[in-house]
């Protein structure tokens, strides 16, 4: 018997609606991380994304027979978590955020600094994070989710268009739009005191 | 010198969505125009800060809660497709629980879980995957209609012909999961429907339970074919009573499972248990 570990994404998932008590499992800690990524951005707030993946992945659970196979499994698990994070933002509406939850998210994050070692300035950090959090909370979702799939984690456009299930050119003018919404919001960022903090992480994420 | 154009616009032209005649007077603008090329820079400034602002990687304790939701959800599902018959070696998952039981067992989950579980009841009721497979072969049936326009829709089964009312059997089968294509096969085999089998036919029964044909009626429009033929037995190991109902599909028969009385109110989804599809003969 061939171990769960080896199969393929859609071999799980297969097994998985098939019934396999394992098959499903495997595939949630293969794509975990990177899907708590695309979710804590999105939601700003651990709590929350930590929710909204748990809504998903529930839903993915049940819906693995609803799977049909013309898209990468990765690009459902995705859009089964963006559309669980959109939820989530809909509803927050009339909930607004804490401030608390949002110390979380700092505090948290600051802590990876600290585990990576890193040296950067952890005032002006927190700072640039709750002004993007805060911008980012004032866009249309669609726009905020594009953004976030295509600037923030450095999704290809198509491979964001694919997740939304709109094309491509739809994904480009809800990014121009969001940027330009952002722009007043984001600009006196522009000088930093530690530029070379902004312009040495951004490399690899950032295609465009 | 034309006016500064928005700033909309010039992200508009970053991304290289403007049509070209307006393309060019951007571009010709931001040549000349320092406010508007410092404002370009400042919109891929936007994308940078962005890409910059950093998260935290996922919390254990986030992990382990998905690691127990699943499991959580795996132990529903087990208790939900009971094993064969016959082979009971787990004790824990042994006798199937009604269905009230396994509602009561979902609306006892965390409460974490209830928005995403009562999304899932609108379109799944007792058995998501099974409805998954149920829309799946909807959508088969949608692609293949136009092959069969003209030819399935003018001849019809023939003995299913004349009547919109079902037939009604009572074979006394208690259909498994497992086991469901090959005992739907014999239950149609040897029906007034089918009526292929030389031993042992089912008699069409004229006492039909009350909601039975509402329910045929519901099930046949939730997948777009009609309902032939009814089997009032039973499912799985419970004591309640299902019934099976058959609607031909071209060469193939489409078989659903459901709750006895799923006509009463409820929506036909909730009470679907089971689904197959099985070769006409």
């Amino acid at each position: 018997m061939e171990s769960v570990h080896e199969l393929t994404d859609r071999e799980l998932l297969t097994k998985h609606a098939e019934g396999d008590e394992q098959a499903f499992a495997v595939l949630v800690r293969r794509h975990r991380e990177r899907l708590w990524a695309v979710a804590v951005r999105i939601m700003a707030d651990p709590e929350e994304a930590s929710d909204a993946l748990q809504d998903a992945f529930l839903s993915a659970f049940r819906a693995a027979g609803r799977f049909r196979g013309e898209a990468q499994v990765s690009t459902w698990m995705h859009r089964i978590v963006v559309n669980a994070c959109h939820d989530r933002l809909r509803r927050r509406k009339v909930r607004p955020s804490t401030p608390t939850e949002g110390e979380t998210l700092d505090v948290m994050a600051n802590e990876q600094d600290v585990r990576s070692g890193s040296t950067h300035d952890h005032a002006s950090r927190t700072e640039t994070r709750i002004v993007v959090r805060q911008a980012l909370e004032d866009l249309p979702h669609d726009q905020r989710i594009a953004l976030t799939l295509v600037d923030m984690l450095g999704y290809r456009v198509e491979d964001a268009a694919a997740i939304l299930e709109v094309a491509s050119g739809t994904i480009k003018s809800r990014c121009a739009r969001g940027r330009s919404k952002l722009l007043p919001s984001l600009a006196h960022l522009r000088n930093p005191p530690h530029p070379r903090d902004v312009t040495s992480e951004r490399g690899g994420a950032n295609p465009s | 010198m034309t006016s500064h154009p928005e700033v909309e616009a010039l992200a508009f032209f970053a991304e290289g969505l403007l049509e070209s005649d307006e393309e060019r007077n951007v571009a010709r603008h931001v040549e000349s125009c320092e406010e508007c090329s410092e404002a370009l820079d400042e919109l891929s400034n936007v994308s940078q800060v962005l890409a910059a602002a950093p998260a935290p990687e996922l919390p254990p304790d986030v992990a382990d809660r998905l690691e127990q939701q699943i499991a959580e959800a795996v132990r529903d599902r087990a208790v939900r497709r009971p094993e064969p018959t016959g082979a009971p070696s787990e004790p824990e998952s042994a006798p199937v629980a009604d269905l009230s039981e396994h509602r009561k067992r979902r609306f006892g989950l965390p409460r974490i879980m209830m928005a995403a579980a009562a999304a899932v009841f609108v379109i799944g009721g007792g058995a998501a995957v099974v409805n998954g497979i149920l829309l799946q072969d909807d959508e088969q049936t949608d692609a293949a209609a136009p092959l069969m326009d003209g030819q399935a829709e003018e001849e019809p089964g023939p003995d299913a012909a004349q009547s919109y009312a079902p037939e009604l059997v009572r074979s006394g089968t208690a259909y498994t999961e497992d086991g469901l294509a090959e005992q739907a096969a014999e239950t149609l085999d040897r029906s007034p429907v089918g009526g292929t089998a030389e031993s042992d036919p089912l008699p069409a029964e004229t006492t039909v339970p009350q909601g039975a044909e509402s329910c045929a009626s519901g099930v046949g429009e939730e997948i777009g074919l009609r309902v032939v033929l009814v089997d009032d037995a039973l499912y799985g190991t419970g004591p309640d009573p299902a019934w099976v109902m058959f609607a031909p599909d071209g060469d193939s028969v489409e078989v659903m499972v459901v709750e006895a009385g799923c006509g009463q109110g409820d929506d036909v989804d909730e009470s679907v248990l089971a689904q197959e599809t099985v070769e006409a003969s």
